[in-house]
């Protein structure tokens, strides 16, 4: 009892001792922040040459993210917020809690990059993820998954990020047909999970036959645990980006030092440090070459990319249409 | 007293901070409805298959009796996913009953549905209600069952005079809290009811919360959700006493009414049920987590030690406020005395998520919350466990007052002399459980608070759901093994010393 009460005590006090010097605050999702995860790496190569203390802040999930910061507002203690998706760029930008970045970086992205605010950091293609060693004829394009009788699970719309992800997917790809889609994919799903670890559980447990997930995600099995039979289903009708950004804060008092983080983020150090952790493909190529699980599948004309300004109507709309076909 | 007031000073918070209107949309309505109707199916089905196992395990005596009670507290400090995860396992695609099917040709059955949710409810809640009917059952003197064995009841004569009147004082309120319980969580309804048709209300405050940023629909969602649950509250206080924990179980059958083999029989299949079913999650926790014990990075000693701190700090703020609502509460007169533990009860009225965002608001300004979120973590806990423990200590309190209020009065003892001389020393053992009890929960967190997530420190289950989150499975079910060894010894620690405490006053008396 004792030795609790003084650990206790000891943990409100030992920040006190703690010298004193310019921190810099990010906020990021959960899983960047983890021991395995990019941010120990990166705070630890970027702390070596700034003279500073670089301070992590986890906040749950990506969406969780935006929540904190939409609940901060203008009082927020973030200089930088790491980890938001390109598919809620609109929704961070109304806040008005961001400026421009004033950095003009060259990235590897497929597609053109001109947003003065949101700096990438890495990216993702959304994909159904299937065992190659059960699943003996994985799809090639929507059709061919909703006339098959494949067991997958989705994650929901309205909670979770690669759920928002996919109904997007499927609007922008079928437009008017997207109904039509969902209503023949509605047999395939076997549940929907309010987050992507459950749905990945439920899918590695052999509940379904994919999951919806990233085309990285093989690299992971492949190089962490040397399992070969995880398999990216590569579609004809193209895959929905996913890029994940960066950001200054509008109220930060270390412009200059937050700026550096960010160049820093675009740097050799950070870009190769980030796939093999974070398990995306980096924003800009890193002069090593990346692991073979790394090479990316989907043709750059296959690649699709939701202007930030359309995506709220298109996502309301997308949601709707899929409220009402899946009658689960 | 604040904390009565909690659970509607949270919603305000919300609505300042909102633009609020009080319309319902016909959506709103629909996923109101179906939480409603789940919850309320799930309770009944609970409570109904609790009654005649409990009774089962009363009136027999068998070899790991006391293992079987023990084990009925872990469903419930378990982190919801992994429920989850073992009961599709046992009940889905490739789960036994399937694989049987299957073996004889057979269609395999979906569990996704209201079958898969109401099994998932019954895992969790069966071993909980079992329990607390069984201290039910304990309750009844054993005087009168041997007066009953004297007149010669038959055994209608039983169920009526001995058996019923306590299911009547203890069945509404146990319904009523495993109700509350299956309306406030969203995982394993939508999960294993397959769809978005089995949203529940606490999904549409996740959205509108975190994915929307939309405070005035939380608020206004989670005002109908805690009106209507209020109701159902002050119907079920008006029909029953508080459920009853039981400090100590003393697991001896009575010697009941006869028995025949038939009954005998169906005593056994209950019983035996029940055991495989509460079982089953812990043995594949068991078989899943061993062979990657070992793979577990080091960095899971900081997050037990983290969880041992918050819980510790849980159960110590816990109880300091539960001694002090008591005492305030077993003072009071009729109408100040409903409103104060209406008010506390509807703690767990109010989605967690609804009470950690306006925390999460009231205090940011002030503190910084992500330096302090192992505190914030064990405070929160703390205080949503205050109807637990007020289940726990408000009998004793109410029977000590009973007995020494006149007296306390005439020796003119300050209110401080009379929680320290003569409550505490009389209350000792429920105050132990109560601890016990708040600890073994807040260790299996009650539902992550997203929002206080921190820098660096993490506990237990954030651990588990960050492996879960970044491909690591085998791992999570390693620390899920950790984690339900860890609830389960400060259980039966706590339990055991009660159980040789009751058995040295037994040979005093």
């Amino acid at each position: 009892m004792k030795i609790l009460f003084a650990i206790l005590l000891f943990t409100f006090i030992s920040p006190l001792l703690a010298e004193e010097k310019t921190s810099l605050i990010v906020y990021t999702y959960d899983s960047f922040n983890t021991e395995w995860g990019p941010g120990p790496k990166i705070e630890k190569a970027f702390e070596e040459g700034c003279n500073c203390d670089l301070k992590f802040v986890s906040a749950g999930d990506g969406a969780a993210l935006l929540a904190k910061i939409r609940l901060e507002g203008e009082k927020t203690k973030a200089d930088v917020v790491l980890g938001l998706d390109s598919n809620v760029l609109e929704e961070a930008r109304k806040t008005k809690l961001f400026l421009p970045n004033g950095l003009n970086i060259e990235l590897d992205l497929p597609i053109q990059w001109k947003d003065d605010t949101f700096l990438p950091f890495d990216w993702g293609f959304f994909a159904f993820i299937f065992d190659g060693s059960k699943t003996k004829k994985i799809p090639q394009s929507f059709k061919e998954l909703v006339d098959s009788d494949i067991r997958l699970v989705i994650q929901d719309p309205r909670s979770s990020t690669p759920g928002l992800g996919l109904i997007l997917w499927i609007q922008k790809v079928f437009g008017s047909d997207s109904k039509a889609v969902w209503e023949k994919m509605s047999d395939n799903i076997v549940t929907v999970t309010p987050g992507w670890s459950e749905a990945y559980g439920l899918f590695l447990e052999g509940e379904a036959d994919g999951v919806l997930s990233y085309t990285t995600s093989p690299a992971y099995h492949i190089i962490a645990e040397k399992d070969f039979s995880k398999k990216a289903a590569i579609f004809k009708e193209g895959h929905l980006m996913q890029i994940e950004v960066a950001a200054i804060t509008a109220k930060t008092s270390k412009r200059k030092l937050a700026k550096s983080f960010m160049t820093f983020l675009i740097s050799d150090t950070a870009q190769s440090i980030i796939p093999t952790t974070n398990w995306m493909y980096p924003a800009k190529n890193p002069k090593l070459a990346l692991p073979e699980a790394f090479d990316i599948k989907v043709a750059k004309d296959k690649a699709i990319y939701l202007q930030p300004k359309s995506v709220p109507d298109l996502t309301s709309k997308a949601l709707q249409v899929w409220k009402l076909a899946i009658r689960k | 007293m604040g904390v009565s007031f909690l659970s509607l000073g949270s919603i305000i918070i919300l609505l300042v901070n909102s633009q609020f209107s009080f319309f319902i949309s016909h959506y709103e309505r629909e996923i109101l409805i179906f939480t409603l109707f789940q919850g309320f199916l799930s309770a009944l089905l609970s409570v109904c298959l609790a009654i005649p196992i409990s009774r089962s395990i009363f009136r027999n005596n068998f070899p790991g009796k006391n293992i079987l009670v023990r084990l009925m507290n872990v469903m419930f400090v378990l982190p919801v996913l992994i429920v989850i995860l073992t009961v599709i396992k046992i009940f889905g695609f490739n789960g036994t009953p399937n694989q049987i099917l299957d073996f004889f040709g057979f269609e395999k059955i979906s569990i996704y549905g209201l079958q898969g949710i109401l099994i998932g409810h019954i895992l969790i809640n069966l071993p909980f209600a079992v329990r607390l009917i069984l201290s039910g059952w304990l309750m009844i003197p054993s005087e009168h069952f041997r007066l009953a064995r004297q007149l010669n009841f038959s055994r209608k004569e039983y169920f009526k005079y001995l058996e019923l009147p306590m299911l009547i004082k203890i069945i509404p309120s146990i319904f009523t809290i495993i109700f509350l319980f299956c309306c406030l969580t969203f995982s394993i309804a939508l999960i294993l009811g397959g769809g978005p048709g089995s949203t529940t209300l606490e999904l549409a405050i996740y959205q509108s919360i975190i994915f929307d940023g939309n405070l005035g629909v939380a608020a206004r969602l989670s005002l109908y959700q805690l009106i209507i649950m209020i109701l159902i509250l002050i119907i079920s206080f008006k029909i029953s006493a508080k459920p009853v924990f039981e400090n100590s179980l003393i697991l001896k059958a009575e010697n009941y009414i006869a028995k025949n083999r038939l009954q005998q029989g169906l005593d056994f299949l209950s019983v035996a049920t029940l055991a495989i079913f509460i079982s089953m999650p812990p043995i594949i926790i068991f078989c899943k987590g061993i062979p990657n014990i070992f793979s577990v990075e080091t960095f899971v000693f900081s997050a037990l030690l983290n969880s041992l701190l918050v819980a510790f700090l849980a159960a110590t703020v816990n109880l300091c406020i539960s001694v002090v609502l008591s005492f305030t509460i077993v003072k009071e007169e009729s109408l100040r005395k409903l409103v104060l533990e209406i008010g506390t009860f509807s703690l767990i009225c109010i989605s967690p998520l609804v009470l950690g965002t306006a925390i999460f608001l009231a205090l940011f300004k002030y503190i910084d919350i992500s330096e302090n979120s192992l505190v914030l973590t064990g405070l929160v806990n703390g205080i949503l466990t205050i109807p637990f423990s007020l289940t726990i200590l408000l009998p004793g309190f109410v029977k000590i007052t009973k007995r020494y209020g006149h007296i306390m009065r005439s020796l003119g003892l300050s209110n401080f002399k009379q929680i320290f001389e003569i409550y505490f020393p009389l209350m000792k053992f429920p105050i132990r459980f109560a601890f016990a009890l708040v600890f073994a929960l807040s260790i299996g967190d009650l539902g992550i608070i997203v929002l206080f997530s921190g820098s660096e420190s993490s506990t237990l289950p954030m651990y588990l759901y960050r492996l879960m989150g970044s491909y690591r499975m085998d791992e999570a079910y390693a620390v899920a093994l950790l984690l339900l060894i860890l609830a389960l010894s400060s259980f039966w620690i706590i339990e055991k010393g009660f159980y040789y405490a009751t058995l040295r006053k037994k040979m005093l008396n």
